[in-house]
């Protein structure tokens, strides 16, 4: 019997002459040392002669040719496994879903950060709102219908979002016992999480106190670094830092006994410095999760990346660097985790994002980047259905594993594909590469792969 | 030859004392 080597096989070196042979798609992973892995390698075509063949099934039962098999690395050449494997893993994109709301409180803000992708693309002539009570319930309704038709949703989120939420504290708290009333009569899960994404500077003891008595509640604060960098990051209009506000509002948050987490957002000003900044987070903050933003293209950014590929390779290894140091002391950060739980349980990761977005307006969209264009964005009358409308059908299927030209991708079933948006205005179009995102996901990959490999040999 | 077929608990090993709460 003549066998394939996988168009997914990936071949990674490690420590210690060994190689990893990854199946980016079925995310099956073999061992070898670096000589049977270069026999493997220099295959014509993936044709595996029947001499190697004999070679890889010696050793009894447990042989080579078996593990290679099981691990869906090489299959019999009348097999076509990889297009099965291609197409069972698309099915799993057919069932529609939503598991996300942002329920975009208000888009205004109060502080003008440099990078920001959704205040910076405002036309000039916008004219900001608050949400109204009656458009937060009309959100909260709608999300509940479509989770009542999706299925596969573990945890469903919703997610207060601006602008800054806390500028419409008074809708904030009607639309969180509006939830807590449709989780009593189950309209809305139990478990669904809630998370408020804030910069922090307006939280007081008020707020503190109304938000302990809400299960469930994730708070993040943007946060870029200590005083000098974050208040280069993040000043209010008239160009002072907020530095000293975030740190107070936290300090409110503390005194109430609330955890919060933090966003912090890799640019210019903190790229460099990022592991001191970790060890920050982790020692003086005493962060029990993070997230990192990788920067969102936007035309006013004044250069916030520095230079584009230069930010892009630092920003992975960083990430990675960060990663090493959090493990060691059990703090979750979102952005590589994403990565890492696919990696390590073996499921497939289709989308970086997706859901549904209520603007102040009570328009609905996907993406609160089109904001300001109202590209992507609907406006819904009472038979609005976001699980059989074109737009999020289209955004369903942006993913790596429905875009041929990342077949070949060593990250393929554990990316997501990064922003859409992100494509969109860096290269046209939704389905085309989130070209910064793609550095993270391939470095993210790679380190996987060959921290496995001392993990795998770790004592011998 | 050298053949190491990860386990499940090499794969959990990366993500060290991280446990998704």
């Amino acid at each position: 019997m003549n066998f394939k080597i996988s168009e997914f096989c990936h071949f990674v070196d490690g420590k210690n002459n060994l190689v990893a042979l990854y199946n980016a798609l079925t995310l099956g992973v073999v061992i070898l040392d670096k000589d049977t892995a270069k026999i493997l390698q220099e295959t014509k075509g993936g044709i595996i002669s029947v001499k190697i063949i004999d070679m890889l099934n010696s050793n009894g039962e447990n042989n080579l040719l078996s593990q290679l098999i099981k691990n869906k690395l090489i299959f019999p050449l009348e097999q076509n496994v990889d297009l099965q494997d291609y197409a069972t893993i698309q099915m799993g994109l057919s069932c529609k879903k939503i598991g996300i709301l942002y329920l975009l409180m208000t888009d205004a803000c109060n502080l003008s950060c440099g990078y920001c992708f959704v205040e910076n693309l405002m036309p000039s002539d916008y004219t900001f709102s608050k949400m109204t009570p009656e458009i937060a319930r009309s959100g909260i309704d709608l999300f509940a219908k479509a989770l009542e038709k999706s299925s596969g949703i573990e945890e469903p989120q919703i997610i207060f979002y601006g602008g800054e939420p806390l500028a419409n504290f008074n809708v904030v708290q009607e639309a969180l016992e509006y939830i807590a009333r449709a989780k009593a009569d189950g309209r809305l899960p139990g478990n669904t999480s809630i998370t408020i994404n804030t910069n922090g500077t307006l939280i007081n003891d008020n707020i503190a106190a109304a938000l302990k008595r809400i299960d469930n509640l994730n708070l993040a604060i943007s946060l870029d670094g200590l005083r000098e960098i974050h208040n280069i990051c993040r000043p209010y209009h008239n160009g002072t830092g907020s530095y000293d506000d975030v740190m107070r509002g936290y300090q409110c948050l503390q005194n109430n006994g609330i955890e919060a987490g933090f966003c912090c957002t890799i640019n210019r000003h903190n790229v460099e410095q990022l592991h001191q900044i970790a060890s920050w987070f982790m020692d003086e903050l005493d962060a029990k999760s993070l997230g990192f933003n990788i920067l969102i293209e936007n035309y006013k950014m004044n250069g916030m990346h520095g230079d584009v590929k230069y930010y892009a390779e630092l920003t992975a290894q960083k990430i990675i660097d960060c990663f090493r140091l959090f493990r060691e002391k059990g703090i979750y950060e979102d952005r590589i985790m994403r990565k890492v739980n696919a990696f390590v349980d073996g499921h497939i990761y289709y989308h970086d994002c997706g859901g549904i977005v209520m603007s102040p307006n009570g328009m609905v969209g996907v993406c609160q980047g089109y904001l300001g264009t109202k590209k992507y964005f609907v406006k819904p009358d009472h038979q609005f259905d976001p699980l059989e409308h074109p737009v999020w059908e289209e955004w369903q299927f942006r993913s790596p594993l429905f875009m041929a030209q990342f077949k070949n991708c060593i990250a393929l079933s554990i990316c997501g594909g990064g922003c859409p948006y992100s494509a969109d205005s860096r290269n046209g179009s939704i389905r085309e590469l989130d070209d910064i995102f793609c550095v993270h996901a391939k470095a993210t990959a790679e380190f996987l792969i060959k921290d496995l490999i001392e993990q795998a040999t770790h004592g011998q | 030859m050298t053949v190491i077929v990860p386990k499940q608990t090499d794969f959990h090993a990366i993500k060290k004392m991280v446990t998704n709460g």
